[in-house]
């Protein structure tokens, strides 16, 4: 495992024997890399097009993957979880878990400091999964990245327990979280408030917090003072960027001019037209993210008619040419998706891709024996009534139109509404749709839970995501199983079951994984998708 | 006068009042939840909604949530913004220097670049100089905002390269200021020059000519001042506009702003944030009417207020 002198675990084998290879993990590791990419300039800023404003910057608070690419940044969490699906020591050197998988054991590193000079210990680890549950911060995304979080021992200064009310497969997945469960500075927090500290973030990270402007940027710097870089990256040590900005841009055409005129050095979201034009000009290029997590998918109600129907549902799904769809709206850049979670989260299960592929046939078929005949103008109809299903869209109208013509061939009536936020609540709500549109990118498998676990049923006054309405104890009991299965093994067999079984059910169909394009300057090297490929790690990154 | 200005400012008290109550129910009244539409979607479990809740007052009765609102209204606190947690006061605070210099700019492109079309085209009706400005005027109206500023981009800012396209100081106000001003200019335009058309035939103009006095003497301080009535009053419906109107210059220019700003607030339900713009843009439309009342004295002597 340590063969290459970088200590490196599948996440298959992270369980047993992962504290002899941590050992020989970071300072070797650094030595073969530091004499890589120390070359490049070491003043120069590096400017980051962002297309979302940004509310808050304490990773114990925030929700957004936006605001992620900024704490990213500045924190560090307990264990490093690369693209390549393996788990790398970080913030914590080596990590055990409890026999009853309840638990885990971190021994920390000695010697990091935060940026506000104060020394990383084991009650910092305690200090920020302490606050993160407690109802005052009105933490909206790491509270639930704990799980069935208990509590935190220290046992000495650099050792800590974290304790949870039972098994929880998620664990190592989402303390290795960059942007949620990464690590603040207790004494900043203590000096600041949890309002104060969100304005003036204070971690671990390789760039230091100098500056917010709302609707403006938010500038960092180097900091000097950083030589506990995970060894994924090629390089220890400082980064060898002088400051980064992250440019709020809204507007596409904006920030895609604002590239091409070198105002900024990297553009995220880059609209997927303008795609092959920047990867074609000089001096420009494109690294696109395959987004891990729920691609984007059409959550089919079982509860109302006419898709309550099991054969209209697979019907639907039949009739729909994938890649000839997405290519048609993406060009190219994004890729057909097949399964509830997209081939770059772990335990996605390949047979998926074997499933309801396009048969426009076996749709009519279906459709047939469902009662629902042709009638005048292509639409089928079932005792006068014509075959309508009514979709809702407010994340991608463009493909859901696309969608509607491709089903249209088989007779089905495709209403798309486009409605807002606020509009789209109630109506899932109320139940008031056929199908409606959902993506979240995640990391860990149990993401699943989501759109499938029976008490997310959405009702008046609860809004949640089993937009398919779909309860069934058989299920929930596969979701639950997978949920506790330490065993990654034993863990990838119950996802596999139950990707096997949303789909045959009809409640979802996949349509594309979400892509991440991001269009940048050649100067720029180095850039590397956080895990999940939606983020982008600067530390590694340099300019010529 | 004084007494006057002094009663339309205290018919603001009222207005004020009725516009945040509406302001308080509406934004409660239509549907959305502001805890889903602050999480954006996320699927958070319950524990977070029931803990946002209670830290933004949600969870208690609207009676209950009103009487603070006004409470605290009285004392100038507006309540923590929603999505930040900061103050109101210093969200609108952070965006304020930057909605006043777009309007500033704005103001002066639109008005002076206004009045100079439509000065040029009623001295010279129906001549080339005429059609040019009048063509200007019309582009101005129809277009829309975010269609001239992206052609703006870029020619100037993308081809040329004269000006940043987001970057910060003078230069990177220049587009936005003349994009801002567009409306305006459009509408001044046409309003002037038909002013001027106006008052060209009037007796007055015949006299100051037939006294032998220039020519320029005769179109500014005789012909422009008689003509100015109605562009004073556009200009104070204009000022308003001017407040909460920036939404698309802010946003395709990547600028901060209170329009922006606005808009974002309503579609997140951040309600302390919109109670409070409200509030201070109807008191900025009242303010600008009462501006103009006294301007209106200021250019006409035959107005005198009692």
């Amino acid at each position: 495992m340590t063969s290459d002198g970088r200590a490196r675990w599948s996440r298959r084998g992270f369980i047993k024997g992962t504290a002899a290879a941590a050992l020989a993990a970071g300072p070797l590791a650094g030595m073969l890399a530091s004499a890589v990419a120390q070359t490049s300039r070491t003043d120069a800023t590096l400017t980051w097009g962002e297309d979302q404003d940004y509310a808050t910057l304490d990773p114990r608070v925030t929700q957004s993957r936006h605001e992620a690419q900024a704490i990213m940044q500045m924190f560090e969490s307990l264990l490093f979880l690369d693209t390549d699906g393996r788990f790398y020591p970080w913030l914590a050197q080596r990590w055990d878990y409890s026999k009853d998988g309840k638990s885990i054991t971190f021994a920390l590193r000695r010697d990091v400091k935060f940026h506000d000079g104060t020394p990383f210990t084991a009650e910092a680890v305690k200090f920020t999964f302490d606050t993160i549950i407690d109802p005052k911060l009105g933490s909206q995304g790491a509270i639930d990245f704990l799980g069935p979080y208990k509590s935190t021992d220290v046992i000495d200064p650099y050792t800590v327990r974290v304790n949870w009310t039972e098994p929880f497969a998620a664990a190592l997945t989402n303390l290795s979280n960059p942007w949620l469960l990464s690590i603040v500075s207790p004494a900043a927090v203590r000096k600041l408030g949890n309002n104060g500290f969100a304005r003036n973030p204070v971690g671990t990270g390789p760039f230091k917090f100098v500056e917010w402007v709302p609707r403006v940027h938010v500038v960092m710097e180097r900091n000097d003072a950083y030589h506990w870089a995970p060894s994924p990256f090629k390089r220890q040590g400082p980064s060898a960027l002088k400051r980064v900005v992250i440019r709020i841009i809204p507007d596409d055409s904006t920030r895609v001019a604002a590239l091409d005129r070198g105002e900024i050095d990297i553009c995220d979201q880059v609209p997927p037209i303008e795609v092959k034009r920047i990867r074609g000009s000089q001096g420009f290029d494109m690294m696109i993210g395959d987004v891990s997590g729920i691609p984007l998918a059409h959550l089919i109600n079982t509860q109302l008619e006419p898709t309550d129907d099991l054969r209209v549902r697979q019907a639907y799904m039949y009739a729909i040419n994938r890649p000839q769809v997405v290519q048609q709206v993406f060009f190219g850049v994004a890729k057909p998706a097949y399964g509830p979670i997209t081939p770059t989260t772990p335990g996605y299960w390949a047979g998926v891709e074997k499933l309801f592929t396009y048969d426009p046939a076996k749709a009519r078929q279906l459709l047939d024996d469902a009662g629902w005949k042709v009638g005048p103008g292509g639409t089928r109809t079932k005792n006068g009534r014509p075959l309508e299903i009514h979709f809702i869209t407010l994340l991608e109208p463009d493909l859901e139109v696309a969608v509607q013509a491709a089903v249209k061939d088989v007779g089905i009536k495709l209403n798309v509404e486009r409605v807002t936020k606020a509009r789209q609540d109630e109506m899932v709500m109320h139940g008031q749709y056929n199908i409606g549109e959902i993506r979240w990118v995640a990391v860990d498998p149990s993401v699943l839970d989501i759109p499938f676990f029976s008490h997310n049923v959405p009702a008046p006054g609860k809004f949640k995501f089993n937009w398919s309405r779909f309860g069934s104890p058989e299920l929930d009991r596969m979701l639950r199983l997978a949920d506790g299965q330490v065993d990654v093994k034993q863990r990838d067999k119950t996802l596999a079951d139950i990707q096997q079984f949303v789909l045959q059910r009809g409640l979802m169909f996949p349509v594309h994984v979400s892509p991440q394009p991001i269009g940048f300057r050649r100067a720029v090297r180095n850039l590397k998708f956080a895990q999940g490929y939606w983020q982008v790690l600067f530390y590694g990154a340099s300019v010529d | 006068m004084s007494r006057y200005v002094l009663r339309k400012l205290m018919w603001t008290v009222p207005v004020l009042v009725v516009a945040t109550t509406c302001a308080f129910l509406v934004l409660r009244l239509i549907p959305g939840d502001p805890v889903n539409l602050m999480l954006s979607g996320r699927p958070a479990s319950e524990r977070v909604r029931e803990n946002l809740r209670a830290k933004l007052g949600l969870n208690r009765p609207l009676p209950a949530q009103y009487a603070y609102f006004v409470l605290h209204a009285l004392r100038g606190d507006f309540g923590e913004s929603f999505a930040t947690g900061q103050p109101v006061s210093q969200v609108i605070a952070q965006q304020l220097p930057a909605s006043l210099q777009l309007a500033g700019a704005g103001f002066i492109v639109g008005v002076g670049g206004g009045l100079a079309l439509g000065i040029a085209a009623g001295l010279y009706p129906n001549t080339a100089i005429d059609g040019a400005a009048m063509f200007l005027a019309l582009v101005g109206i129809s277009m829309p905002g975010y269609w001239i500023a992206m052609l703006l981009i870029y020619f100037f800012g993308l081809r040329l390269g004269w000006v940043p396209i987001v970057g910060g100081g003078l230069p990177a106000l220049i587009l936005p200021a003349v994009v801002f001003g567009s409306y305006a200019i459009g509408n001044l335009a046409r309003l002037v020059r038909s002013s001027i058309l106006d008052v060209r035939g009037e007796d007055y103009i015949r006299t100051a000519r037939a006294k032998g006095l220039m020519e320029r003497v005769v179109v500014l301080r005789h012909a422009l001042r008689n003509a100015l009535f109605p562009v004073v009053t556009m200009t104070g419906l204009l000022l308003g506009l001017f407040i909460g109107g920036g939404v698309i210059t802010e946003t395709v220019f990547a600028r901060q702003g209170l329009g922006a700003l606005l808009v974002t607030s309503i579609l997140t339900k951040d309600y302390p944030v919109v109670q409070a713009l409200l509030l201070l843009t109807t008191a900025a439309y009242v303010f600008a009417n009462v501006l103009v009342d006294v301007v209106y004295g200021v250019i006409d002597p035959r107005i005198r207020y009692q």
